[in-house]
């Protein structure tokens, strides 16, 4: 049954959709008028500088939140109700995020405003703060700052599935500090087990074309924004760098993660080659703490920015507070909210309990042939472009796409995303379950399904939910699948949200922000109330 | 099973909760405004008096919607375009020959140069919605005078550094504050802009707009190395005090944006060179549309003098009315003194220049 069913998920989910989307790639690519040209190619390679801030951005970025996590992440053992604190920053969506980010933090936000109210040396908002409006730096930072609290819930996830704490006292019999332990022994299982989400980060952060847009320096932008303003652009030139452009981005992808499959084994080398140093002066334990300090601060402010935000009359730069404060804007559009809700709710619980399911199935089909390694394919839809993946499955679908089952295609090609979330969050502790709890079941007298039900099910009910909760917010921030497939017939929170903020009037911007955090925020609250026992710790 | 029985249920109730209806007009407009998106709401409730259901399909950007009559396929039936959108599905024939169809556009103002768009013929593919003026909107004192020449400009540039920007092109925002600095640095000569590039002397005519650039770029904002991404965005610096002056296409948002709250009070309107660059945005129907005749009765509805009354109202959405003036009491306010868009063939060779040099 689990073979068959795992003939289906890669059918459904994965070869048909990215199959057709390559396919269209592929045609595209080699078209004689707007294909692939050698000449654009080296022009693009020549005018590098894109290529290279997207390169930094995609290293830099996933490296320092990976880190940070890792840092930050011997909390999460001691309190494990931190992993609460991270379910805002999860939910927001990231736009969002970096609008908040920017309202407290940019050479005219709250910050700034608080010095001026409290000094009066800033009259107009200063230049040369460390923090510009538009730069590569901002983008790193708001990218560091939202990929962490993903990366800590991945470590959350697989910290449930180690006897850490075993681990740690035996390396203190040893004589080494618990930060030692923790880096010499824990981190490296950690890492190993990361590959797969470091490998979603680094390719968001190369492929991520919202957040540059906003906060980016745009001369030249990165080559994912460059790519996405000239699919948009009509002119025969703009098409074939667009591709170009595309299939650079697409290499990039996979150099990175090559090299991310090599991490995991580099650390290893050096933290197991280093020699054990004193530790210092140095409080790390403490700094960890008011980095999780800093990092509630930070989800709170810009939570509390975005709905005063939201229901301002007017906000300008100094004033500490909008000048008057109205339920007005919440009101007007309350009354058209319940088509965009409904759909967003319906589309993401959906696709989310499938794209789960799937990933299931397929982790299950790899522990029955015994294989611990993953199936690149799966993550495929990941870093295809998306604007040529979705024409092709509009071309595909065609007439399928004008009656009633429209919203079952906007279901699929959501859950074409859903997936590989899902799986890539499950693969760590699903393939490195323990073999031996079944053996004992079975032992003594479960079924093979029934062990299967009764006792890996409840014990990867941690990591399975915090994979239904990732793939729910997934499909929430769906926008370009949900307006194209979904013809216009199916508005979502997110379309709605993403169309408003093109106007750049945060005001609304704000209040559809708010509305899109709201779904997923209630999954991770719900998720984060799990209380699992750790069953690893009695192995 | 109770999992599984729950799942049933939900899609069961999925099917019966979701009826999508046929019968409905598709209209895809840029979404980015909640002026434009509560007139369109007032619109649809008006017609739905007339037994029309208008469907506002809401995107970030109306390029979307091309890339999708072009290369895809679209359940739109009536869009909202201009300029480079419109010059796409022209070329590509993805729009239907209306205008002589429509008997509203017999009340069109006959002042309205609308039979060109961005120096594109029209061909009756598409129809007037309202007007466009480029202007500049600004924090008082900046600018002395009404009109601000290219060396105004300048000037004000070095008295206040870092403070000026606009938005990049290929935004047409972008390209049009390049194309009115080009009118203003020359002031003799706006009839050779209406040719076509091939014809004038291009690189001659634009070296003076290069050179006057270089000048002024270290002087804007983040010493010209980003640029805002669009006007909307400009408007909203322009709001928190990281800039002195936005750029806008309506001549009436140096009010409308003030009643909304979005720009403080005392923002001042000027034309950048002697006149504001004209023209106007529209309305078409695709050929894939499958209710053109619906879609026409909404076009009519839209160009109707109520519809233009509302959508001029400063304290809703402020757009122009295309219509010819009716009576004296108008709530529309006069329009700038106007100049014609350069011809369409100049929009690619400044976005393409402009590229090669600044970015």
């Amino acid at each position: 049954m689990v073979r068959t069913l795992s003939i289906t998920v890669w059918l459904l989910l994965i070869l048909l959709p990215v199959g057709s989307g390559v396919l269209v790639l592929l045609l595209t690519s080699f078209d004689t008028k707007a294909g692939v040209s050698l000449a654009v190619f080296s022009d693009l390679l020549l005018d590098y500088e894109s290529i290279l801030s997207s390169f930094l951005l995609a290293i830099v970025a996933p490296l320092v939140a990976c880190y940070l996590a890792l840092w930050m992440a011997p909390g999460l053992l001691r309190k494990p109700r931190l992993q609460q604190l991270l379910s805002p920053l999860l939910s927001i969506p990231h736009v969002a995020f970096a609008v908040g980010f920017m309202l407290l933090m940019s050479p005219s936000g709250w910050l700034i405003r608080l010095v001026e109210t409290m000094t009066g040396l800033f009259p107009t908002p200063p230049a040369g703060w460390p923090l510009p409006e538009k730069s590569l730096v901002t983008v790193m930072v708001v990218l560091i700052v939202k990929e962490l609290p993903f990366l800590l819930l991945m470590i959350s996830a697989q910290l449930k599935q180690l006897p850490v704490n075993s681990w740690l006292i035996r390396a203190q019999s040893y004589g080494y500090s618990n930060r030692q332990a923790w880096w010499r022994i824990v981190t490296p299982e950690l890492l190993r087990r990361l590959t797969l989400p470091m490998a979603a980060v680094i390719i968001y952060s190369l492929s991520v074309v919202d957040i540059p847009l906003l906060v980016g320096n745009n001369t030249p932008g990165l080559l994912a924004q460059r790519v996405y303003e000239w699919t948009f652009q009509f002119s025969v030139e703009s098409q074939v760098k667009a591709i170009t452009g595309a299939w650079i981005l697409l290499a990039m992808a996979l150099l990175l993660l090559l090299m991310n499959s090599g991490h995991s084994a580099l650390y290893r080398r050096l933290a197991l080659n280093k020699k054990v140093i004193r530790p210092g002066r140095f409080n790390s334990t403490r700094a960890g703490g008011y980095a999780w300090l800093i990092l509630a601060a930070l989800s709170l402010g810009v939570l509390v920015v975005l709905i005063l935000q939201s229901l301002s009359s007017h906000w300008f730069y100094p004033s500490l507070w909008p000048a008057s404060l109205s339920l007005e804007r919440w009101q007007t559009e309350s009354h058209y909210l319940f088509e965009p809700a409904t759909h967003s709710l319906w589309l993401a619980i959906l696709s989310a309990v499938i794209g789960t399911v799937a990933a299931i199935v397929l982790l299950q089909r790899q522990r029955q042939k015994a294989r611990q390694s993953f199936y690149w394919p799966v993550l495929m839809a990941l870093f295809v472009p998306q604007v040529p993946l979705v024409l092709g499955w509009q071309q595909a679908l065609g007439e399928q796409l004008t009656d009633g089952w429209l919203l079952w295609w906007v279901c699929w090609s959501h859950t074409v995303y859903t997936l590989p979330y899902a799986y890539l969050v499950l693969h760590g502790a699903y393939t490195r379950f323990n073999g031996q709890w079944l053996v004992r079941a079975q032992s003594l007298g479960y079924s093979a399904r029934g062990a299967w039900w009764r006792v890996m099910l409840p014990m990867l009910k941690q990591p399975i939910a915090v994979a239904f909760a990732v793939a729910f917010s997934v499909s929430i921030a769906q926008y370009l699948t949900t307006q194209w497939l979904g013809q216009g017939l199916t508005p979502t929170l997110t379309t709605e949200a993403v169309s408003v903020a093109s106007g750049g009037d945060w005001r609304m911007g704000s209040l559809y922000a708010l509305l899109q955090t709201l779904l997923p925020l209630v999954v991770f609250i719900l998720v984060g109330l799990i209380r699992t026992k750790s069953y690893a710790e009695y192995s | 099973m109770r999992f599984i029985a729950a799942i049933s249920l939900l899609l069961a109730t999925l099917c019966f909760a979701l009826p999508l209806k046929a019968s409905e007009v598709n209209f895809y407009a840029w979404g980015g405004s909640p002026e434009v998106n509560n007139y369109l709401r007032w619109a649809q409730k008006e017609l739905r008096a007339e037994g029309i259901q208008l469907r506002h399909n809401k995107v970030a950007d109306a390029s979307e919607v091309v890339k999708q009559l072009i290369d895809g396929r679209s359940n739109a039936d009536i869009i909202w375009v201009n300029g480079e959108n419109f010059h796409a599905l022209k070329k590509a024939g993805a729009l239907r020959p209306i205008a002589d169809e429509i008997k509203a556009l017999n009340n069109i103002s006959p002042e309205l140069n609308w039979q060109s768009d961005f120096g594109e013929p029209v061909d009756g593919l598409e129809v007037p919605w309202g007007v466009g003026q480029f202007n500049l909107i600004s924090r008082p004192g900046l600018f002395s005078q009404k009109a601000v020449s290219a060396e105004a400009l300048l000037d004000a540039a070095w008295e206040n550094k870092g403070r000026i920007s606009y938005p990049k092109p290929p935004d047409f925002h972008g390209t049009t504050f390049l194309k009115s600095l080009l009118l203003s640095l020359h002031p003799q000569q706006s009839e050779v802009f209406q040719q076509p590039v091939k014809t004038a002397n291009a690189k001659k005519l634009t070296e003076p707009l290069w050179d006057y650039l270089n000048k002024l770029h270290p002087l804007l904002w983040q010493q010209g190395e980003s640029f805002p991404s669009s006007a909307g965005e400009q408007i909203s610096y322009l709001a928190n005090g990281q800039l002195l002056m936005a750029v806008s296409f309506n001549p009436n948002d140096y009010k409308t944006l003030v009643n909304h709250g979005r720009l403080p009070a005392g923002v001042q309107r000027h034309t950048l060179s002697d006149k504001a660059i004209t023209n106007n945005h529209y309305l078409a129907i695709p050929v894939s549309s499958n209710n053109a005749e619906a879609a026409k009765a909404v076009i009519e509805f839209l160009l109707s003098e109520k519809a233009q009354q509302r959508k001029a109202d400063t304290n809703r959405w402020g757009d122009p009315s295309v219509l010819k003036r009716t009576q004296k009491g108008d709530k529309s306010s006069a329009l700038l003194a106007p100049t014609d868009d350069f011809h369409a063939s100049w929009q690619s060779y400044l976005e393409q220049e402009w590229s090669a040099r600044y970015q």
